[in-house]
């Protein structure tokens, strides 16, 4: 949308709340931070939608890799592997042979002792699921996750979702630039 | 003392590639090990949490030992394996589409019923409100939109890390977080809580 009062300034503000601006456009930012009140709602907003996107997995928790997963896929690995051998040229069919059997022998084997050793101990999921978002993991933890509804988003005075109504108004904002 | 720990593990990691990409089934195996999890995770944030995700997740570390060779080193294993995932994905969703999930709340492995999780019935019924429309509007998103705040809000990459998966560059990163930020806050902003859920009532 043409007019719209902000230009770039939505956009900075999104690098903002994710502590990736710097230089002259966090400068920039920051000025016009100071004088944008719907700007500075907007950069608010992105942190508190960061916030309902890791609750919503709270109510819905992400599953783990069942007990078999890593068994499973090594046991196609291991299906493939004769047919990697015996696709040796024809002068090498015999060494190919050969190797086929090692295989099976080592696979064997494999499948006797190996996994057991290789697969993880069974651990609870929220335990498990610690790493890529920690702030993710965290409001996976029952009693957080109520406090963050509590406070977020129980909506007893008919505020909307993301805060107050005014938030509609960056509909209105220019649309992006097109991919880069 | 953590940068030696951390410098270990990245050696270690290091030896267990060179020992897959020897054909070792057990080097790739301790890998599987190691990036199974963060796969699973992603898949599920990617095309829903349907009954594909085991299947689309051993695919990726299938389609990983095969073209192990290729692995040059030169990015991390955890982009090249999202990088791997992230295309099995697009193609599922490209053919499948996003799988309606509303249904599965039901059936949340496991978990406790409301009672039992100390939640009032106006609490479960909000619950479940605030995570349909949730879906709802991720659902909604363009995908690369949807990819890129999945990337940034859930997974927690850098933008340098989302260039790479994505293959694009770091300026489209940003454009694509900030619309799709843009278009979740519209949506979720016309959200208001059914009547006679918002009474949150104190718990004693």
């Amino acid at each position: 949308m043409s007019g719209a009062p902000c230009g770039e300034f939505p956009e900075l503000a999104s690098s903002y709340a994710d502590e990736r601006l710097e230089g002259a456009d966090l400068l920039r930012l920051e000025r016009h931070l100071e004088v944008c009140a719907a700007c500075r709602e907007f950069e608010a907003g992105v942190r508190r939608l960061r916030g309902l996107l890791q609750a919503g997995e709270a109510i819905r928790p992400l599953r783990r890799p069942p007990a078999g997963f890593a068994a499973a896929v090594a046991a196609r690995i291991a299906a493939e592997a004769p047919a990697r051998v015996a696709a040796f040229p024809a002068g090498r069919r015999a060494s190919a042979w050969i190797a086929l059997a090692a295989a099976a022998a080592a696979a064997a084997v494999f499948f006797a002792v190996g996994w057991q050793r290789l697969l993880p101990a069974p651990s609870e999921g929220l335990e498990a699921g610690r790493g890529a978002a920690p702030a993710a993991v965290a409001a996976l933890e029952e009693g957080s996750m109520e406090e963050y509804l509590n406070r977020h988003t129980l909506l007893a005075r008919g505020a909307t979702l993301l805060g107050r109504a005014e938030e509609v108004e960056f509909a209105t904002f220019s649309a992006a630039p097109a991919d880069r | 003392m953590h940068e030696e720990t951390v410098a270990g593990a990245a050696a270690a990691e290091r030896d267990l590639v060179a020992a897959a990409r020897a054909g070792d089934e057990r080097a790739f195996e301790a890998l599987v090990v190691k990036y199974q999890d963060r796969i699973f995770r992603f898949i599920q944030r990617m095309v829903g949490a349907a009954d594909v995700v085991e299947d689309l997740a051993q695919e990726v570390f299938i389609r990983a030992y095969r073209s192990i060779g290729e692995f040059k080193g030169d990015s991390s294993l955890y982009t090249w394996l999202y990088k791997i995932a992230l295309n099995l994905c697009r193609n599922h969703y490209r053919t499948k589409g996003r799988r309606p999930q509303t249904e599965e709340l039901d059936e949340a492995d496991g978990s406790d019923s409301f009672e039992a999780a100390g939640r009032t019935p106006e609490q479960e019924v909000f619950r479940r409100e605030f995570w349909e429309q949730l879906r709802g509007a991720l659902d909604e998103l363009p995908p690369e939109q949807r990819e890129a705040v999945v990337f940034c809000d859930l997974e927690g990459m850098s933008y340098e890390e989302m260039a790479e998966v994505m293959g694009v560059p770091i300026g489209t990163v940003r454009s694509r977080i900030f619309r799709g930020r843009r278009a979740l806050q519209v949506r979720l902003a016309a959200y208001r809580a059914p009547a006679g859920a918002a009474a949150p009532g104190r718990r004693a």
